[in-house]
């Protein structure tokens, strides 16, 4: 009957450590999956290298790549983000991990009166940890906040990506615009110099104003040099975003872009909503949790770090056998574990300073955000509607005057270089409300990156 | 007691007489002025009053091209004029119309005509929104007369009306000009000329055609329709009377007329060498007075005006045709010439109008073989504005405006008949040469001489 009872007190607890836990993270991914989509509106792909999803790519690509189909191949075939994807497979293995004790030790020791005979003594021992059993709730819950802190790590990285993949596309097809710009620039310091050229060679000029228009020729090729290496280098950004590479970087960017439409946003409700959805905070949060729970832990392995419960058998030299419980326990004398608490104490507040600081940053970032982008719309709508208009118009009145013969060439390719110029400081804005607008989105999305 | 009446009634009507004869002398400018050693200008005629001049009976009257004269009235024996100087918008030609500041409408003013010997009593009203005075330029009158703003008089503020009096002492060509702010309020317009006639019933003594020319300049930048006052050497209108060629109205002549021109220059900086084809004449007058007769003067074909001076050309008309007349400075013979156009000339355009059309649609290179581009080029301009505007004769573009006219001399002219275009006789017009009249003459037709430089390729 004794027999029974220790054996049902050794086993029943060991029976818990069997887990029923799945490793399949699936509904970590949809869990994933549905906060991007409720955040973003955007739907993500972990595709597993799927033939499916290949031919999905492959039909994007052949014909020119809009705004959308750029964040829609990104999400597709990003590997960062489908490296990123696997880490919920790790989260969802270090739960089932977590429900798991660790197996327990059994002793045998024989001893021999002379070697020819069998063993006059025999001990054997099985003995579990005790302390991994008394652990293990929190042991699972830790893991289970560490999963949720994956997912949404996960979640602000996806966010993350999606507005990086705006950035590029519009820093890219900018990039674009301004190469044809500073190409019609040199176009123009080119005609200046032909037409210097032509007239020193008719002896009107003299040869100091034809070096000053060669030096303003030979300084824009220079321009557009730096500028092809931009618009290549941003290129290749895109195809690291959306994982392309080999035949598939052969694709063509859509010719038109996006349109700016008027935004005006206010400041406190952006703050509002910035705070409301921040992952980062939430991501904090769970870090705080999680180590307070780490530390728990933490403590009590130092305080105790062995506590063994098991059976305990001896036979005798005279083949008596003899049963009973065995225990090893460490004694808290010279370590309470005091500092290990008090280390606790200090990093969770530690985390929660840097919680408040966090939100501190997560505020003004949103407030700045918006007004740089209501600001950034005003700005590139009075380029479209008063600068643009008025280079044209300077140069329109330019070719006027040299049709009255009151001013000559160059001063008419002066101004239409003004002009060019002008619409080429229009990109700059127009990727700067694109920039502000895709950092504004991502932040009230979730995600705060510190720039 | 009859006697006491008679005597009362002899005082009071010759208290009326003297009172009458007084009042025509109250004026102290038209006034005899005291004796003195030398005379004043004026004193003979004050002393010995002429009656006023009438036209056609005392002097032949002037024509004024494109201008017109101030009407008078006659009150008390002095002939009344009222001049009003005031913000205008005046038509230089079709095409351009600038701010100005005019007498009575025009720039110049109207021509103001009289005789020597005549009193003259001219009100200026200023309606400008500055103060005003009016110079009259080369008078010899009483220094409280002469115009000058702050030294002579006080200047005459706006919507006031001032009054100046005197005799014409003398007879030459002279001119009237603002003499207050000169720079600004001469630039703006405020000039005209005043022509004192010498009194000769003797119409063979008198010129058959008299005209009056005011000579001036403006800077008008074109697409600007205000002159600019402060500039003082990129002007780029030169008028006649007002106007620029091709709207200068003619001056016409017939065969054996005796013709004067009187020119006056209130040009800011520029004196102007008017050249006359066709013709040798003398120079017989200035604002000073005339040549003494039978003075051998030089004949010339060009007579310098200063700026400041008239003088008066006299010529017998014997050579029929279109004679042209004009400034012989070149780039006044030009209307708005931008002094900022590079030199084009000889420049190879070959390729190069292509390149520059990539980037601004509609240009065209003009100016590598001179001005004549712009006057056939047909391209849109700044509105209000005749850059390089010129006449067109019967034979093409004479690439010429600004500063010209035309001096139609015929065999016969009916009065008030529209001159038109000469009728060229018949192998009276220089022709393209046959090459075999050339060759007759042993004249070898090659393009170019032995040291001409070959043009480049104009594409």
């Amino acid at each position: 009957m004794k027999k029974r009872f220790y054996f049902l007190l050794f086993i029943l607890p060991l029976l818990s450590g069997c887990c029923r836990v799945s490793l399949n993270p699936s509904r970590s991914y949809e869990d994933v999956k549905q906060n991007v989509l409720q955040r973003t509106g955007q739907e993500i792909y972990w595709q597993n290298h799927d033939p499916e999803f290949i031919y999905c790519l492959e039909s994007y690509l052949e014909h020119p790549l809009t705004f959308e189909d750029m964040v829609q191949i990104t999400l597709l075939n990003n590997y960062k983000l489908q490296a990123a994807y696997q880490l919920l497979g790790v989260a969802q293995a270090q739960v089932v991990q977590a429900h798991l004790l660790k197996n327990p030790l059994f002793g045998l020791s024989l001893r021999y009166e002379n070697l020819v005979k069998g063993a006059n003594i025999i001990e054997m021992g099985l003995v579990q940890n005790i302390l991994d059993i008394l652990l293990k709730p929190v042991k699972i819950r830790l893991a289970r906040i560490e999963r949720e802190q994956v997912k949404q790590e996960i979640a602000g990285l996806v966010i993350e990506t999606i507005a990086e993949a705006k950035m590029a596309y519009i820093h890219y097809q900018t990039s674009r615009h301004i190469l044809d710009m500073k190409k019609q620039l040199l176009e123009a310091a080119e005609a200046s110099f032909d037409g210097a050229k032509r007239l020193r060679q008719a002896g009107n000029l003299t040869e100091l104003f034809l070096v000053q228009q060669q030096s303003l020729y030979e300084e824009i090729k220079i321009d557009v040099s730096e500028w092809e290496s931009i618009v290549y280098s941003a290129r290749q950004d895109l195809n690291t975003l959306m994982g392309l590479w080999g035949c598939f970087t052969h694709w063509e960017a859509a010719g038109s872009l996006p349109e700016v439409t008027e935004v005006q946003y206010d400041l406190d409700e952006v703050e509002r909503c910035a705070l409301e959805n921040s992952l980062n905070l939430q991501i904090k949060k769970e870090e705080i949790r999680a180590t307070a729970a780490r530390y728990k832990i933490q403590t009590a392995e130092t305080v105790f770090p062995e506590m063994f419960l098991g059976p305990d058998s001896e036979k005798e030299a005279d083949n008596t056998w003899y049963v009973g419980p065995a225990i090893s326990l460490a004694i808290p004398i010279f370590d309470t574990g005091k500092a290990r608490i008090s280390e606790g104490h200090f990093e969770v507040a530690r985390l929660c300073n840097e919680y408040i600081d966090l939100a501190i940053n997560i505020r003004a970032s949103a407030r700045k955000l918006a007004f740089n982008l209501n600001q950034s719309y005003f700005q590139y709508d009075w380029f479209e509607k008063a600068l643009i208009p008025i280079s044209e118009t300077t140069t329109t009145q330019a070719l006027l005057q040299v049709n009255a013969m009151q001013i000559g060439v160059f001063e008419l390719l002066d101004m239409k270089k003004k002009e060019i110029m002008t619409k080429q400081r229009a990109f700059s804005y127009y990727e700067m409300f694109w920039r502000n607008k895709a950092e504004l989105e991502r932040l009230i999305s979730g995600k705060f990156v510190e720039s | 007691m009859q006697k006491t009446t008679l005597m009362f009634l002899v005082i009071f009507l010759m208290r009326i007489v003297l009172l009458n004869a007084e009042e025509q002398h109250t004026s102290p400018t038209l006034s005899p002025p005291q004796p003195s050693d030398p005379p004043r200008p004026w004193a003979e005629l004050a002393e010995n009053p002429l009656p006023l001049s009438e036209p056609f009976k005392d002097y032949t009257p002037v024509k004024v091209p494109n201008g017109t004269k101030l009407p008078y009235k006659v009150v008390d024996g002095v002939k009344v004029f009222h001049l009003i100087a005031e913000p205008i918008q005046w038509e230089i030609a079709k095409g351009l119309t600038i701010n100005a500041w005019a007498f009575n409408g025009s720039v110049p003013g109207p021509v103001l005509e009289m005789a020597k010997g005549d009193r003259v009593r001219i009100y200026v009203t200023n309606s400008l929104p500055a103060p005003t005075t009016v110079h009259w330029h080369g008078f010899r009158i009483p220094c409280g007369m002469d115009g000058v703003a702050g030294l002579t008089q006080p200047a005459i503020p706006p919507g006031e009306t001032y009054t100046y009096e005197f005799i014409c002492p003398d007879s030459a060509t002279y001119m009237y000009h603002t003499h207050f702010d000169s720079m600004t309020q001469e630039g703006m317009g405020l000039i005209g000329m005043i022509i004192v006639h010498e009194r000769e019933e003797d119409l063979k003594k008198r010129p058959d055609r008299d005209y009056v020319i005011l000579l001036h300049e403006m800077a008008i930048p074109v697409d600007t329709a205000t002159p600019d006052t402060v500039e003082s050497g990129g002007f780029n209108i030169l008028t006649m009377n007002g106007k620029v060629m091709p709207d200068t109205e003619p001056l016409v002549a017939q065969i054996g007329d005796r013709v004067w021109i009187r020119f006056g220059n209130l040009s800011a900086m520029d004196h102007h060498p008017i050249h006359l084809h066709g013709y040798a004449f003398h120079i017989i007058g200035s604002d000073g007075g005339w040549l003494p007769k039978d003075t051998h003067t030089l004949p010339e074909t060009t007579v310098l005006v200063p700026v400041g001076a008239t003088r008066v050309i006299s010529f017998l008309a014997d050579n029929p045709g279109d004679w042209i007349f004009h400034c012989h400075m070149t780039h006044h013979i030009m209307n708005q010439m931008g002094h900022k156009f590079p030199n084009m000339i000889g420049m190879n355009t070959k390729g190069f109008d292509e390149k520059v059309r990539k980037l601004i649609p509609g240009y065209m290179t003009m100016g590598t073989t001179g001005m004549r581009d712009m006057t056939k080029s047909g391209m849109p301009i700044p509105p209000n504005s005749i850059p390089m505007l010129g006449f067109t004769g019967q034979f093409g573009s004479t690439v010429l405006g600004g500063m010209a006219n035309i001096l139609r001399v015929r065999d016969h002219i009916e009065e008030d008949e529209e001159i038109g275009p000469y009728h060229f006789p018949k192998g009276t017009v220089a022709w393209p040469t046959d090459p075999e009249e050339a060759q007759r003459d042993g004249i070898d037709l090659k393009l170019l001489s032995p040291t001409a430089v070959v043009p480049p390729n104009q594409g």
